[in-house]
């Protein structure tokens, strides 16, 4: 198994997420700023509990994860396959509905969305094709870009900065817990990209842990700096936004270049194509522990029809983008592997009685 | 009965009359094959040679003269065959051939060789002197402050420019011969110690696996060489340079010179190399920075800007300033086609006429760029035809182009691709062609090292060497070492 080093980990994993978190909608449930940063700690610390799991199996060896689950059992390999290959299938024609309809309402309305998706998925399944190695060097000139954009807008936009804008008192919902939770698992559902850690963890040559640590450092970091900011410029009507940050670029101006959004859905599509490779690049992965034989192409053709179909019968509105991905998220990341250690512990307790 | 099909490995016969024979049936008796028959000290003899090959003077005073002046009583072949190889000094080069293979390869290559009577083996001595091209200044590497000395065509010369310029017994030079037909002298050079022999033996077995009849430019070998051929860059670097050459042998890279191109190859290659000149080390470090960070925003603006401008001038207006988009209307206006067309053709015009320039002589080539770039690019602007702001796009992105040669190929053709992009989908277009264009340059990696590395793979020290020229002092304390760029310590 070719290997990558942690940094690049980090940046993999920073970089395939990178348009979600830039344009993040924090405010769903109209929480203030202060609540709603503490939900990103909280939604952080659920993730941090879950992502122990797959770290514990990887530590306890370097094997594949499929490849775990097949030295259990033929049918759990199998299984698990199907369910994460579903997953991945399931999250890239996600993506690309959620990334064509955005560039759609935002930019590109005279293209019709298929043929956004289609572009999208043709790019990414060529990324695919570059292996872990290939995509984590991409992310690593990715993330130069991105780190780019994100301080261009965060300083072109300081001006506009009024502490007065923080409303604290912005009136709490009625039922605070639940929407806080909700919060906390919206936020929780938006990373997927832990789902991929489970399977990216043993391609890392050592401080597996440390690097997956770093990552949710960083990943917190960035979180709260953006909604600080977003309120902070923004004041109460963030709360009214679905993608403040987004706004902020919108927002953004200098005397070189009077908008700076369609500039950054340029960055946020190189993003997205990175995301949608790694995703690709998984789902083909568990497509080949089913032992299927299929044309590489495949891999492209199936995700890019199943997301023209949907948008072509207006499906992603109606259902694409209300499965609740935190059940996911929450049962691919954490359960599943912890079900493995057991397993494992379970047979091993069975050998010494034995 | 041999013939230029399976002479290969055919052992040279007793009998000079048979040698002369069979010489003779391979080659089909060839017009530019000499074969002079002449009595050595009662001995029959013949001396083999090729038109032109030689050094005519050389061999009539030194060989011949050496070879009359033997006289011995009772002399038989093997007498003759001893003189030749072991008493005598009739050139620096000497080599005792038992096949025919072996015999013809040496003669084409302008050894003369003696047959002896009597012997199934020969004797053939370097006494080269065909006629080539002077060492002289390279035609694409051109410096301001480094050397004048360029290969050429003769690898011979080639080495001897390496070596004059690295005068160390860890340089090494292995001798293959490549193409089925041509029999190309390939030498692959190296600094023991320096490159990884992992490096030295897959160039080995990568040179001895190519099947081809002909070797005729570097172009023939460096795609045997590349391990991902379907990527736009190719991973093995080409210079006319001897102390280009010598430096990237110091770095820990394999070079391969050969006959007949005075492009010489290197590998393992990265990404960043296209944007060092060895001026960079002769200017101050400070200048030598600035003119590499330059050569990155040139590499940007042309592949990048048409495209860019294509993009935001058709789809994202508001991105200019009220002032700047007042301007393009007012000149977009009255063209006839759309932005991407009236670009694409001028770039594709541009092409032309650097196209012909190239091709035709000199003086002419002038004459196209004073046709083109003025009087049909002011006849364009006139006639309505195309905008002035493309008119400034294309010449800034071609000047830009000249910056960094080396990749003008990739950059010719991602230009266009880059038009495209933004002429059809705005900068989404340009974001997916970019994506496109960063995944082909990271997924390539030879010999264990990324293409894309010391970026991604980030490097630290590598990765400032790279934006910038460290100060010789610095430079003095660590050489820089090609396999340390593979992201181990990442």
């Amino acid at each position: 198994m070719k290997k990558i080093s942690p940094t690049q980990l980090i940046v993999l994993l920073f970089v395939t997420r990178a348009f979600l978190s830039t344009t993040y909608g924090v405010s769903q449930y109209r929480l203030n700023v202060v609540l709603s940063m503490l939900s990103a700690l909280v939604a952080i610390a659920l993730q941090l509990v879950l992502i122990i799991p797959p770290l514990v199996l990887t530590s306890e060896s370097d094997k594949d994860f499929l490849r775990v689950a097949f030295e259990r059992s033929k049918l759990m390999g199998y299984g698990l396959s199907l369910l994460y290959g579903g997953f991945f299938f399931f999250e890239t024609v996600r993506l690309l509905g959620i990334f064509s309809y955005f560039l759609k309402n935002q930019f590109l309305d005279f293209l019709p969305v298929p043929l956004l998706i289609v572009a999208l998925s043709l790019v990414g399944w060529y990324g695919s094709k570059c292996g872990i190695e290939g995509l984590a060097r991409t992310a690593g000139v990715g993330v130069f870009i991105f780190i780019v954009m994100f301080f261009v807008i965060i300083f072109s936009v300081t001006g506009e900065m009024d502490i007065y804008n923080i409303q604290i008192a912005t009136p709490v919902p009625e039922n605070l817990f639940q929407a806080f939770m909700g919060d906390v698992f919206l936020k929780t559902a938006g990373s997927d990209e832990l789902v991929a850690l489970v399977f990216l963890l043993p391609y890392v040559r050592k401080n597996k842990t440390k690097a997956t640590l770093s990552y949710m450092g960083i990943k917190i970091f960035v979180t709260e700096i953006m909604i600080f900011y977003s309120a902070l410029i923004l004041g109460d009507y963030a709360g009214g936004l679905s993608q403040p940050f987004y706004t902020l670029s919108t927002y953004a101006k200098t005397s070189v270049i009077e908008r700076y959004d369609s500039i950054y859905m340029c960055v946020w599509t190189i993003g997205t194509v990175i995301k949608s490779a790694v995703l690709i690049h998984l789902f083909t992965k568990n497509l080949h522990s089913l032992r299927i034989k299929y044309p590489s192409v495949f891999a492209w053709v199936l995700p890019t029809i199943t997301a023209v179909l949907l948008a072509f019968f207006g499906m992603y509105d109606s259902f694409m983008f209300r499965v609740p991905s935190v059940i996911c998220v929450i049962g691919l990341c954490g359960i599943i592997p912890l079900a493995l250690i057991f397993t494992k512990r379970k047979k091993e307790v069975k050998a010494y009685e034995d | 009965m041999i013939t230029y099909e399976n002479y290969e490995n055919e052992p040279v016969k007793k009998g000079l009359y048979d040698k002369i024979t069979d010489i003779r049936t391979i080659c089909s008796n060839t017009a530019d094959l000499n074969i002079m028959e002449v009595e050595i000290s009662g001995v029959k003899c013949a001396v083999l040679t090729i038109e032109a090959m030689l050094l005519t003077l050389s061999i009539s005073q030194e060989m011949f003269g050496y070879l009359m002046r033997f006289r011995e009583e009772n002399c038989d072949g093997e007498r003759v065959f001893k003189f030749l190889t072991e008493e005598s000094l009739l050139s620096t080069e000497r080599k005792t051939v038992y096949n025919y293979g072996e015999l013809l390869r040496l003669a084409f290559s302008g050894f003369g060789v003696v047959l002896v009577d009597g012997l199934e083996k020969a004797v053939a001595f370097g006494v080269q002197g065909y006629d080539k091209r002077a060492v002289s200044e390279p035609t694409n590497d051109i410096n301001v402050k480094g050397s004048r000395e360029g290969f050429i065509e003769v690898v011979r010369t080639n080495i001897s420019l390496v070596r004059r310029k690295l005068k160390t017994p860890a340089l090494r030079f292995e001798m293959l011969q490549v193409g089925k037909k041509s029999r190309t002298d390939v030498v692959i050079a190296y600094i023991a110690g320096r490159a990884k022999q992992e490096y030295v033996d897959e160039v080995r077995k990568k040179l001895k696996g190519i099947k081809l009849d002909t070797v005729l430019t570097s172009g023939y070998i460096s795609t045997f060489l590349e391990a991902d051929r379907k990527s736009i860059f190719s991973s093995v670097f080409q210079t006319e340079r001897p102390d280009v050459f010598c430096a990237k042998l110091n770095e820990g890279r394999v070079g391969i010179l050969i006959e007949g191109t005075p492009f010489a190859l290197l590998c393992p290659s990265i990404f960043t190399e296209n944007f060092s000149t060895i001026d960079d080390y002769v200017s101050k470090p400070f200048y030598a920075t600035y003119i590499r960070i330059l050569k990155y925003f040139c590499f940007f603006v042309t592949i990048a800007i048409p495209g860019i401008y294509v993009a935001l001038a058709t789809y994202h207006p508001e991105t200019f300033s009220h002032n700047l988009l007042l301007n393009l209307v007012a000149s977009e206006e009255a063209t006839p086609y759309p932005l991407y067309v009236e670009v694409f053709i001028m770039m594709i015009f541009y092409e032309i006429m650097r196209e012909a320039g190239i091709r035709l002589p000199r003086a002419v080539g002038g004459a196209v760029s004073i046709v083109g770039g003025l009087i049909i690019g002011d006849a364009a602007v006139k006639s309505g035809l195309v905008s002035g702001a493309i008119l400034i796009v294309v010449g800034i992105t071609a000047t830009a182009s000249f910056v960094v040669p080396s990749i003008n190929e990739q950059t010719t053709i991602l230009r266009l691709v880059f038009i495209l992009a933004g002429g059809i989908s705005g900068l989404f277009g340009i974001g997916l062609a970019t994506a496109f264009l960063i995944f082909n340059v990271c997924s390539m990696s030879d010999f264990g090292v990324p293409f894309s590395a010391p970026v991604s793979p980030f490097t630290k020290k590598a990765f400032l060497h790279s934006m910038g020229r460290a100060d010789f002092k610095k430079l003095q304390k660590e050489t820089s070492d090609i396999s340390k760029l593979n992201g181990a310590k990442g």
